[in-house]
């Protein structure tokens, strides 16, 4: 698989009164040309914040990428100047946000707004992107794109909004696109709408896609590839099938179980207790306090992360030791 | 595999009538009566300032010798009467017109403008900038403005119109920054900024594209208010003597010397006094009315 972005030990801070947030706490990740990659976690668990730093967008101050690694095709973002960036962002690595609402401009027609990206990175006449922008409106299935095209924000619905971002987003063909909660703010039907629209898109554009999102529902509709946030941390990175069919992380399963199925009849389990303080994180695991199935090694020890399987990283002691045991037994049975 | 998406949304959509935003202002604006009636009295002013020369009698400043210290009440050949040097009233009133719109015109554009860059920079910016910058606009604010106003003009010794203009604009554009700055602050946190900046937008792009036209609404408002004010701040400085010269009229100057024959002749105190009035009432109404129905919150 050819690598479009290859994340490093990022670390992402925010300074504030109450001290240092390590909001992002040593983030590795690889996204695959053209692959969906969705990031799932609580709120406050980094998801956001990691995104943001790919594109370098994390207010500086009071944020910071204290340090790692975000390489987009052979080049380090976190060091590019900020006019470098410019020429990156909405070209070659675009970001929509979880509320079309208020993600466009409610003075400007919809056509200046696409037609905007379009002319900033690609230097063509507003004829030209405007015409391109009725393109964009057809692909991701306005109807009547002309028409809609003189037509300001306010006249359209919160679905139809979206889509506009995704047109704006896709309008110079990126090769990333980085979604923050695309559907969190639109009603269900709307919701499998955009995610299908998403999924379209990913084929004909080949854009690879940053899901960024608390539902695993939506992770299973879209991605191919997940990532378990919590506490800035990477606790579990697997294909989309792994995740559900064998998740390991007690957080990952603790999500797991308080999703709503329709196939099992069975009680919602919450996850116990409150994220942690990112200010004051305990010493070893992060998890501990809410762990279920919590070692005595856990509180003092940070566990690593760790290739369980082929392709199924998990940064948790227990799940180290239920292998070990499980690799024991297989031995004392065979001798 | 799943069946393509449904255009959705279709039914729903047309349901929101096709109206532009001015559309939209528009028809909230034309709801209140008062608003309605201020545009009206602005509008006719200006008419009256544009087609002075063919509304007016004679040129304002033509002295009849024959009625040199008559002082001959309101009649049918005069309809504001004359003054001490015989000159036609009304013509005076209406060529002032010109002169006082235009003072309150140009001088809430120098307004305007200043206060607009220098809120959106202070706002934009924020932090140490945003702080030495309204610093400076508390201790602008803190003077007390029309005698500052005053001893410019006194120091400038019988100003030009220009300069009346000039120096009203440069002491009140205070206000706008402020409010400009306001509005920045807010609209600098929201989505569309945030998402600009994800498309590749740079600082001069998102000052001007984004953050410019949505923060015009209370701009105009304040805009129309500050003509009223630059009117009587003119008429103000013209009543000691530091406005517009004589014999140019405006409407400032003609109270002034008014007020020397007020007993003999007080038609010549009114009719200024009335037009002065109704102007900034016009405009009052008519940036009150502005601030309603641009308000997006009362969007539907």
């Amino acid at each position: 698989m050819e690598l479009i972005l290859e994340v490093k030990d990022l670390h992402t801070e925010f300074k504030t009164e109450e001290g240092v947030i390590k909001a992002v706490n040593g983030v590795s990740f690889k996204l695959g040309k053209g692959a969906i990659l969705g990031i799932v976690g609580e709120s406050g668990s980094g998801k956001s914040v990691t995104s943001l730093s790919i594109i370098r967008l994390i207010p500086e101050p009071p944020g910071k990428i204290v340090s790692g690694e975000i390489i987009f095709q052979g080049e380090n973002l976190v060091t590019k100047s900020e006019e470098e960036m410019r020429k990156i962002r909405g070209n070659r690595i675009a970001m929509i946000f979880q509320d079309p609402m208020t993600s466009l401009n409610p003075v400007l027609t919809i056509g200046e707004q696409i037609a905007e990206t379009i002319m900033v990175h690609e230097g063509l006449s507003k004829k030209e992107a405007l015409k391109k922008a009725v393109e964009m409106l057809k692909k991701v299935r306005i109807p009547e794109p002309e028409r809609r095209l003189r037509d300001y924000p306010h006249q359209f619905s919160g679905g139809m909004r979206q889509r506009v971002m995704i047109a704006i987003a896709l309008s110079c063909n990126p090769d990333i696109l980085i979604a923050d909660e695309p559907t969190t703010a639109l009603d269900v039907t709307i919701q499998a709408q955009i995610l299908n629209l998403m999924k379209e898109l990913n084929k004909d554009f080949g854009s690879a896609i940053i899901l960024i999102t608390h539902s695993l529902g939506v992770v299973a509709e879209l991605c191919s590839e997940v990532l378990v946030m919590y506490a800035g941390e990477v606790q579990e990175l697997s294909n989309v099938f792994t995740i559900f069919k064998n998740p390991l992380h007690p957080y990952t399963q603790g999500l797991l179980l308080s999703l709503p199925r329709l196939d099992i009849k069975k009680r919602l389990v919450p996850i116990q207790g409150q994220p942690p303080n990112l200010a004051h994180l305990p010493e070893g695991c992060s998890f501990f306090p809410r762990c279920r199935y919590r070692l005595p090694e856990c509180r003092d020890n940070k566990p690593k992360l760790r290739e369980i399987t082929y392709g199924h990283w998990v940064r948790c002691w227990w799940v180290e030791k239920e292998k070990e045991e499980k690799l024991e037994g297989c031995k004392s049975t065979r001798s | 595999m799943k069946e393509k998406s449904l255009p959705a949304g279709l039914i729903e959509e047309e349901k929101i009538a096709h109206i532009g935003l001015a559309g939209d202002v528009w028809r909230r604006f034309r709801r209140n009566k008062l608003a309605l009636v201020g545009m009206g009295i602005i509008l006719f002013m200006i008419l009256v300032a544009i087609f002075a020369p063919w509304i007016a009698l004679t040129t304002p400043e033509k002295i009849n010798y024959e009625l040199v210290g008559e002082f001959h009440p309101p009649s049918l050949k005069h309809p504001f009467g004359t003054d001490e040097l015989g000159r036609d009233y009304f013509s005076r009133a209406v060529w002032g017109a010109r002169i006082s719109l235009g003072i309150g015109f140009t001088a809430m554009l120098i307004a305007v403008s200043i206060g607009t860059i220098y809120g959106l920079i202070a706002g934009y910016y924020g932090g140490m900038v945003d702080n030495i910058m309204m610093r400076f606009v508390d201790m602008m604010l803190a003077f007390p403005t029309f005698f500052l106003i005053l001893t410019v003009e006194a120091v400038l010794d019988k100003p030009s119109i220009f300069i009346v203009m000039a120096v009203i604009g440069l002491f009140s554009w205070m206000g706008v920054a402020r409010l400009v700055r306001g509005e920045v602050l807010k609209l600098k946190e929201m989505d569309f900024i945030q998402s600009a900046r994800a498309l590749g937008a740079g600082d001069m792009r998102i000052i001007l594209k984004h953050l410019l036209p949505n923060s015009m609404g209370p701009v105009i408002v304040a805009a129309t208010l500050k003509i009223g004010t630059a009117i009587l701040i003119e008429a103000g400085l013209s009543f000691l003597g530091l406005g517009v010269q004589p014999p140019t009229p405006s409407w400032g100057n003609m109270l002034k010397y008014a007020q020397e024959n007020m007993f003999k002749a007080p038609w010549l105190a009114i009719f200024p006094g009335i037009l002065i009035v109704i102007t900034v009432l016009g405009f009052n109404f008519l940036g009150d009315g502005l601030r309603d129905s641009l308000d997006p919150k009362l969007r539907e």
